[in-house]
């Protein structure tokens, strides 16, 4: 499996997801259209689907090591997320942002491709290796968009009129993504405690997730006792992105990660 | 919901305690934590071992019982299960992790960082008393809820008291895990109960070991092209390695190299040349033709990654290149070993990355080896680890995990709520 089968897929995928957000925005009366619109991005998903599949079995190894392969399942997962979380609450511009962000990811990873080595450290190669990271970036995917929510919140509140609405879609984009989030730190705990003795030992990266973590539990709770208090609601969600993003894809370059574990090698 | 007016003119520490005092007493904290690292010289906050961390915390955990059960009207006991004190210590300890999470946790030329704890950031006096604010509060906010017991407060509680379970078996934990390190000689005569922890002091444990043999799988490795002039890596386009084993050619740079032979374990020497062999220090070597397609040459060659004992040997395709097989990354490796346990019984057990054993209580990880020697390794590095507190903080991982699927419903909730307004 090479790049040069990657741009097939990626471009086939890009094509479909375009079509459908210009098919969605074509304002229609009947429901054929958005359905086309729908099965267009599932349509591409499934396309990402099977090279993602591809990867795996020629790699021999699960793709989830280097940041190259990573955002390969950001890409997958944004427009899914963005797909469910249209067909319930119809939120359009948040399906054009995910599938937006989801190309992205393609077209970064097309201009800088990671090495597609074989070799996984055996550190690695164990059966929680999978949900562990899908888990976190199920969640980061989730957190992220919350905290663009927000942004898009702080915009209408300074510039605009503020919809309530728009929080409630962020507070269900947190509360299912700090599930995952949650679930992420007990599932690496427990494979940390099996691989190498200890559950948690502060390495920069379980360190930076656990700050994320807290960030969101601010807001939950800030959220739940002012409910009012929707400014500071906002920047607190709008400050967690920082956090997120250093622990998504910051860690390379702090100092203190050196010797990480999680760190993404080139090697 | 609060008047804004009020807030700022309300008096410190009167009426009801909010986030102010929560910013206070967390500077507080900070500096007396501080001052108490300065003061000492460094001195570390440290979990006592059995029986006092039992002590300590079953103590403590009384304590903020009571004094819910009997005190809750206090407004110092009131405020410190109030969210307001939550998101305080939460900012409080967010902001030691994120120096954690900045600073290199390693020992710093200046000695007053050092003692001021900035280098040792979770043993630091700042971050304990950080820990011990949340535990406060959270143990409280728990007790709050738990009397009296209401059927749905059970999310609540998995969550709240999942997380002061976690970290208070985890804090007192500390001062009870043992970890031990035994290097297991590959020609040892007699097997060993004795291992050393990080500062290299000796312990003994009720069981002894002896290597049989050490066992590494290797990766095929890797062809790549380096620079002659700084010996880097050449950063090819789409840096897909090649690895040696596959019969197509591969394309890198502009020359089409491709491997006509391949031997996983080899030796060579001037009489024989390159031969397969079963003999210690083997390493993989691959015969190569390599054609330039910008001159139309061919160059073929024997090529090895070499190892600790011989040289490795490239293909120099040009003044500025050359064709180099990589050190084979290891891919799995373990130890067959003989385990005595008390009473003297012998076993034969395997230890494998990712796959511990259980002996009397400790667990044992394959942890390492001489990695200059790679698969021919003289020694196996084997961790011995007891930690006594594990199940009680398995109970506290796996409450969060039954109250993250809680959080799960909460988001169905708000959306039901929310579309109760519509
Ligand atoms: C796993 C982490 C946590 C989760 C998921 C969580 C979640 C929640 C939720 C959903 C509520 C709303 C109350 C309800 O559902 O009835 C709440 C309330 C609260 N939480 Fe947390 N929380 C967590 C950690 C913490 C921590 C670390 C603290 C304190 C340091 C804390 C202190 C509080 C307080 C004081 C309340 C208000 C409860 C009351 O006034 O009765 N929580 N939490």
């Amino acid at each position: 499996m090479n790049w040069d089968s990657f741009i097939i897929y990626a471009l086939s995928a890009i094509v479909f997801w375009s079509l459908s957000l210009i098919l969605h925005m074509i304002p229609s009366k009947n429901k054929i259209l958005p359905l086309i619109a729908n099965i267009m991005i599932i349509v591409g998903l499934a396309i990402l689907a099977i090279y993602i599949s591809l990867l795996w079995i020629d790699l021999d190894r699960p793709p989830l090591r280097t940041l190259g392969e990573t955002r390969l399942w950001y890409s997958f997962f944004l427009p899914f997320i963005g797909l469910i979380t249209y067909s319930r609450w119809k939120y359009k511009w948040f399906l054009g942002y995910s599938i937006g962000l989801s190309i992205l990811f393609l077209v970064i990873n097309f201009m800088h491709p990671e090495n597609f080595s074989k070799t996984l450290m055996p550190a690695l190669q164990s059966p929680w290796f999978v949900p562990h990271v899908i888990v976190y970036i199920f969640s980061y995917a989730l957190l992220a968009a919350s905290s663009i929510v927000a942004i898009k919140g702080l915009y209408e509140t300074y510039f605009r009129e503020f919809k309530p609405e728009t929080l409630d879609l962020a507070d269900n984009l947190v509360y299912v993504g700090y599930a995952f989030l949650t679930l992420g730190l007990a599932f690496g705990a427990l494979w940390a405690k099996e691989a190498w003795g200890h559950y948690w030992t502060w390495d920069p990266k379980e360190t930076w997730a656990l700050l994320t973590f807290l960030c969101y539990l601010v807001y939950m709770h800030f959220r739940y006792l002012h409910k009012s208090k929707v400014k500071t609601q906002l920047w607190i969600l709008g400050l967690a992105f920082i956090v997120l993003l250093i622990a998504w894809f910051g860690i390379n370059y702090l100092p203190s990660a050196q010797n990480s574990v999680h760190t993404y090698g080139q090697s | 919901m609060e008047n804004k007016k009020n807030i700022s003119k309300r008096k410190l520490f009167t009426k009801e305690w909010k986030y102010k005092e929560g910013f206070i007493i967390s500077l507080a904290l900070f500096i007396i934590g501080l001052s108490i690292s300065v003061i000492t010289g460094g001195e570390k906050a440290i979990m006592p071992s059995y029986p006092i961390n039992v002590i300590l915390i079953v103590v403590y955990t009384i304590l903020l019982v009571v004094l819910y059960l009997f005190e809750k009207k206090n407004k110092v006991i009131a405020w410190l299960s109030s969210i307001p004190a939550a998101i305080s210590s939460v900012v409080f300890l967010t902001i030691m992790s994120t120096l954690l999470g900045i600073i290199p946790q390693v020992p710093s030329k200046n000695e007053l960082i050092n003692n001021m704890g900035f280098t040792d950031l979770t043993s630091s006096w700042m971050f304990a008393f950080s820990v011990v604010f949340i535990l406060t509060t959270l143990g409280l906010v728990t007790a709050k809820r738990v009397f009296p017991f209401k059927k749905k407060n059970i999310g609540f509680l998995l969550n709240h008291m999942g997380l002061y379970i976690v970290l208070i078996s985890g804090l007192a934990g500390s001062g009870d895990i043992q970890r031990l390190y035994f290097k297991l000689n590959d020609n040892a005569k007699a097997p060993i109960d004795i291992g050393v922890d990080i500062n290299n002091s000796a312990y003994s444990v009720p069981f002894k070991l002896k290597l049989k043999k050490f066992i590494m799988k290797e990766y095929v490795p890797k062809l790549v092209i380096v620079e002659s002039k700084n010996s880097k890596i050449f950063d090819q386009r789409d840096k897909v390695p090649y690895h040696v084993d596959t019969n197509q050619t591969a394309k890198l740079m502009h020359w089409e190299v491709k491997v006509e032979k391949y031997i996983e374990n080899a030796l060579y020497d001037s009489i024989n040349g390159v031969y397969s062999t079963e003999k210690k220090g083997a390493f993989p070597a691959a015969y190569v033709k390599v054609f330039n397609t910008q001159t139309s040459d061919t160059l073929e060659a024997w090529i090895t990654s070499g190892n600790y004992l011989t040289y490795r040997k490239s293909l120099k395709l040009n003044d500025k290149y050359f064709l180099a097989m990589l050190t084979p990354e290891a891919k799995k490796y373990k130890s067959d070993i003989f385990v005595y346990n008390s009473n003297g019984e012998m076993e034969e057990r395997s230890v494998e990355v990712n796959k511990p054993i259980k002996v009397e209580g400790w667990n044992l990880y394959q942890t390492g080896y001489n990695d200059k020697m790679g698969k021919w390794s003289d020694y196996s590095l084997v961790e011995a680890i007891h930690d006594p507190w594990l199940p009680v903080v398995y109970i506290g991982i796996f409450m969060l995990i039954a109250g993250s699927l809680y959080i799960f419903w909460i988001g169905k909730d708000l959306e039901s709520s929310s579309n109760k307004k519509k």
